[in-house]
């Protein structure tokens, strides 16, 4: 039997929990082509899981992680292709813990045992925060002089908030998260990151015609943590998914609408060449 | 209460043998640290490093690099070292800011960000640029440290992705201790360690030099500059000396000001037969003249690749052995 740990990581409120909720729920409901299924649930503690995934199939928004040491997950799989038994370890930790890395420079020793046995890491994003990337006041000087007469800038002493981590973007404290690794766990590397783009199918419904690919979508998006990876590719292997685990927005008529289908048809994974249902393909990446 | 020892550079074996990996003593090490028993008190007053609580492991601090704390790169990676020059308001945090800013919103004129360790010293600089500041215009704040600070920029260029990445350490000194050092012999004395920079940018305040009545006097502060820095040995003569006009939007359509005669020459005149490598260069890191032709980071992207072409494939120097390595370790080369 193999033994793999993944770590989720991302910053609070990307899709972690959600993503894990519709994964338990996939897992436990296979059909005929699906490549990663459960093989055994003996001796599993799955209440957590169960949990969150129950919330997950009635259209609920699952509750937020709030455990800084990870909620212990521990999921016994089969690999339909290669008939391979493997036992996923991936602990559910909350935003705030990967946050908390780059605002107090310290992470806890339990997380730092946690990485020796890292196999992957899966870095989830949130598409729709403002703070993926910083805001200038020149880009708005720019887009203002499109509507207003120009004005001379004086040299006067002006009023400003004081630095703090709380206004760096969230591009910077993802690849400082990168940098520690790479720096503090020099022995984790080369490493398997699979980006994963949350709510996949806001970014499809806001992309119009053009299909936007996962991949194209973090050069554009989230430009520096695209370079950093880029420039890093012999340390961090990356894969990039555009996962949609929730599949539609929870009101009433997208829910109706939804009803008539299997909850399990409104998940969405882009991985770069394909649109599917399966949202085991990060977890079967990295196991690969 | 017992104290453990440990270190924050992964290599490091100090934890057991009780050597430093740079053959530092203990207390002179940057990246050293007692592990979770230690004294509290005690660790407050290690650079570098976050103090302690139990149960956590300190990661590097993101924070600009003093002289001491360079060995945080310099022992991974052979370093390019500019130092920048020039009056307070000049310009020279700003350049810096700039390149951070403009990284983070794609590749600059094909440059890909590699990496840095002082992103939060990067982060602080370009704080009164972003919106979340709540400044009414983009600013730099200044630079007030005593200590000659460092920061850290990995770049690589496209298509050449696959090769090494350069490192690139680049000095962010006051305006007002250069001014010192202009006026003073012991404050030129103590920036000796930027002998062993590999470029020197001299950056002439564009708003200085657009106006004709401070023009002279500018142009004159810097030549002071040098010239001491020279005389006093503190620049090598083989260094490449770069003099750079910043601001250049005031100045564009100034049709009564020459760059070749009013720049060019005045520095030529003065320094052609004391640097091997001169040359110049215009910039505006962030015009403030509305409705300008001159875009943000006018001229930066030009200045990095002309920094970043022509470098030898770094991996080669990291495979030679170890003592030629520590040719490329400025801060040991000044230490010993």
């Amino acid at each position: 039997m193999n033994k793999k740990s993944i770590l989720l990581a991302g910053l609070p409120a990307t899709g972690k929990t959600t993503f894990i909720a519709a994964l338990w729920y996939y897992l436990n409901n296979s059909c005929n082509d699906q490549l990663l299924m459960v093989n055994s649930l003996a001796g599993g503690e799955h209440e957590y899981l169960n949990s969150i995934s129950r919330d997950w199939a009635v259209y609920k928004t699952v509750a937020r992680t709030r455990s800084n040491n990870g909620e212990k997950i521990q999921i016994n799989v089969k690999n339909t292709k290669t008939d391979q038994i493997i036992v996923l370890d991936i602990p559910d930790f909350s935003g705030e813990t990967f946050k908390s890395h780059f605002d107090t420079r310290e992470w806890t020793e339990e997380y730092d045992k946690l990485l020796n046995k890292t196999n992957g890491f899966i870095l989830f994003v949130d598409p729709q925060d403002a703070n993926n990337t910083p805001h200038l006041i020149t880009d708005a000087d720019e887009a203002a002089l499109l509507f207003e007469e120009p004005t001379e800038i004086s040299n006067e002493s002006i009023e400003f908030k004081q630095y703090s981590a709380e206004h760096t973007c969230n591009q910077v404290k993802l690849v400082e998260e990168l940098q520690f690794i790479k720096h503090h766990k020099p022995a984790m590397v080369p490493l398997k990151i699979a980006v994963v783009i949350s709510a996949w199918d806001v970014v499809e419904k806001s992309s119009e015609d053009v299909k936007v690919l996962p991949l194209e979508w973090l050069e554009k998006s989230m430009p520096l943590l695209y370079q950093y990876l880029v420039c890093n590719s012999t340390d961090f292997i990356l894969q990039v998914f555009g996962v949609s685990a929730q599949g539609l927005e929870y009101n009433n008529e997208d829910i109706n609408k939804a009803l008539s289908k299997n909850r399990l048809d409104n998940i969405i994974v882009e991985d770069g060449t394909e649109t599917s249902k399966d949202i085991s393909k990060p977890i079967v990446w990295i196991t690969e | 209460m017992a104290k453990i020892n440990n270190c924050d550079q992964a290599l490091c074996k100090v934890k057991m043998d009780g050597k430093c990996l740079e053959s530092l003593e203990l207390s002179e090490c940057p990246h050293f640290y007692f592990d979770e028993e230690t004294d509290i008190d005690e660790a407050e007053n290690t650079p570098n490093t976050t103090v302690l609580k139990s149960k956590s492991i300190p990661l590097f601090n993101g924070a600009e690099l003093n002289m001491v704390n360079t060995t945080l790169v310099t022992y991974q990676y052979p370093c390019e070292n500019i130092i920048i020059l020039g009056d307070s308001d000049s310009g020279k945090t700003t350049f810096l800011a700039t390149i951070f800013d403009i990284l983070q919103k794609g590749p600059l004129e094909g440059i890909y960000f590699a990496g840095s360790y002082t992103q939060v010293g990067f982060e602080s600089r370009c704080h009164l640029s972003r919106i979340s500041s709540e400044a009414a215009h983009a600013d730099t704040e200044k630079t007030n440290s005593k200590e000659l600070n460092f920061l850290h920029l990995a770049l690589k260029v496209k298509p050449a992705l696959q090769r090494p990445a350069v490192h690139f350490l680049i000095s962010d000194i006051s305006g007002e201790r250069l001014q010192n050092a202009r006026d003073s012999s012991s404050a030129m004395k103590e920036l000796t360690p930027l002998k062993f920079a590999d470029r020197i940018v001299v950056m002439l305040d564009g708003n200085k030099i657009a106006n004709k009545r401070t023009r002279e006097a500018s142009l004159f502060d810097s030549y002071t500059l040098l010239k001491r820095m020279s005389d006093e040995k503190i620049i090598r003569a083989d260094c490449d000396l770069k003099i750079v006009l910043s601001k250049w939007d005031l100045l564009d359509k100034d049709t009564s000001f020459n760059f070749e005669k009013d720049i060019e020459a005045y520095f030529l005149q003065k320094f052609s037969d004391v640097f091997t490598s001169f040359s110049f260069a215009r910039i505006a890191a962030r015009p403030k003249t509305p409705h300008s032709t001159i875009k943000v980071a006018f001229g930066i992207g030009e200045l990095l690749n002309e920094w970043l072409e022509d470098k030898p494939d770094q991996s080669d120097i990291l495979n030679e052995v170890p003592e030629k390595r520590i040719n490329e370790r400025w801060f040991l080369n000044f230490h010993s």
